[in-house]
């Protein structure tokens, strides 16, 4: 099964629609042409290159929450 | 590494030739965070866990509550969830061709079109359940007819633009290989210049090898063979009957004239594979409903069973109740049949053969993607001495 996971954009280059965001510590560059009014901070669902949407930051840590319940976190 | 895990795939190769492939995953086994957790809890938990390919995880995850509890059949509810399993078929195809195969075609993929895509997706949960809840256990029906029709219309029209080029009907219409290239001939749809790639470059059999399509799985021999075998490594590398299968949008699909005429060909290669997602994209939003179907669930002394068509093939989910809450739960993804360290898309990497290792590179690139282009891999070639 494929799992996306909640990740925070730290940097955005506007110009590229690029951003830097962090996954448990790791960092990945993520694509932002399918999502809207994206912001540092934010938290978006990761696939394969790309953020396929924006989720609020509850969610985001809920779903972190149950990740490391689940042993898949390494922080 | 993020924790989604990825799958490595190492080919050794000799003078343009494929040696040897192995296959490692470090996928991790989600389904072990339901451990302990009530029916409730667990549907409540699966569309944080899988936003991807999220309505078939919470379908067999519904499925498979209901038949451990026993819970009577909802025909009316379970056809309007079937419809929305089918719909996210169409979406994940649909997506995928839009940003991977202009890639493969040295393009830059129609980002606005993904997204318009996206949005109409989003919404076909509303239009059927009341709240936009359709996979828990108290779910209410509350069909929106006209809205539900009309965001399949949009969701057809959009596919038939950005991938058909107004073809679709055409497309859908064909039977044999030889109307294929008629409606090949000068069409610059983005399906149209793929599959045209496929033949210029003589790549429309790469990959062909003979595993078998994943046949219909009984529920009860299922059952009692995942029982029988050490679960986790049933879970991790599949096999039925002591054999590797393939389960895929191609080997799901018996019935089309086409895909029968091509596969007589150029058996489980490239251009088969490529038209069997198109078909489906096609072909669901139309209301042809065959392709992706689902076994009676198994239940029995608290177990229940499900087996359910995502996207990328065959989902199983498998989980144990004790005293209302769960003492094991099992998944199967397609992605373990289909990337199995024998199956068909070690098999396939065997044949390879190209002038150079970029050109194997190349080669293994395309066959991964059409075999299943959602997963996270990571393509190591190493020469041999």
């Amino acid at each position: 099964m494929c799992l996306a996971l909640p990740a925070q954009i730290i940097d955005i280059d506007f110009a590229t629609q690029m951003a830097t965001a962090s996954v448990d510590g790791v960092k990945v560059e993520v694509s932002l042409a399918l999502v809207d009014d994206v912001k540092v901070g934010d938290y978006v669902l990761v696939h394969v290159g790309y953020a396929l949407n924006k989720i609020d930051e509850d969610e985001a840590l809920k779903t972190l929450a149950l990740f490391a319940e689940a042993g898949l976190m390494a922080s | 590494m993020t924790p989604a895990g990825e799958i490595t795939i190492e080919l050794n190769h000799r003078a343009g030739k494929v040696e040897a492939v192995e296959i490692a995953s470090t996928r991790p086994d989600a389904a072990r965070v339901f451990v302990g957790k009530t029916p409730e809890q667990v549907l409540s938990i699966v569309p944080l866990l899988f936003s991807l390919c999220g309505n078939a995880q919470a379908y067999a995850a519904l499925q498979a509550c209901r038949a451990a509890l026993r819970m009577p059949a909802e025909p009316e509810a379970d056809a309007a969830r079937e419809h929305l399993l089918q719909l996210e078929t169409v979406r994940e195809h649909a997506w995928r061709i839009l940003l991977d195969w202009p890639g493969l075609l040295d393009q830059q993929p129609d980002k606005t079109a993904v997204a318009a895509l996206l949005k109409i997706d989003r919404q076909f949960k509303s239009c059927l359940f009341q709240d936009g809840e359709a996979f828990k256990l108290d779910s209410q029906l509350q069909i929106d007819a006209p809205r539900s029709q009309g965001l399949l219309a949009e969701l057809t029209g959009l596919i038939d633009q950005v991938i058909f080029d107004g073809g679709l009907r055409g497309f859908l219409a064909m039977t044999n290989e030889m109307q294929l290239h008629d409606w090949l001939d000068g069409n610059k749809a983005l399906a149209a210049q793929l599959l045209n790639k496929l033949y210029q470059r003589e790549l429309h059999a790469l990959g062909n090898s003979n595993v078998a399509g994943l046949p219909n799985l009984d529920p009860a021999e299922l059952n009692r063979q995942m029982q029988s075998t050490d679960l986790s490594a049933f879970c991790r590398m599949p096999q039925w009957q002591g054999r590797c299968y393939e389960s895929t949008p191609l080997s799901r699909q018996q019935e089309s004239p086409l895909l029968t005429d091509l596969r007589s060909h150029y058996g489980n290669g490239l251009l088969p594979r490529f038209v069997a997602v198109l078909l489906e994209a096609a072909a669901i939003p139309q209301g042809i409903k065959s392709m992706v179907g689902t076994m009676p669930a198994y239940a029995a002394d608290g177990v229940g069973l499900v087996q359910v068509q995502a996207a990328r093939g065959l989902l199983i989910h498998r989980l144990e109740l004790r005293q209302g809450r769960v003492y094991d739960y099992r998944i199967v993804a397609p992605t373990e049949w289909n990337f199995h360290p024998n199956g068909v898309l070690a098999q396939g990497l065997k044949s390879l053969q190209a002038d150079d290792e970029e050109g194997l590179r190349r080669q293994a690139e395309w066959l991964i993607n059409a075999v299943d282009p959602c997963v996270q891999y990571r393509l190591v070639l190493t020469p041999e001495n």
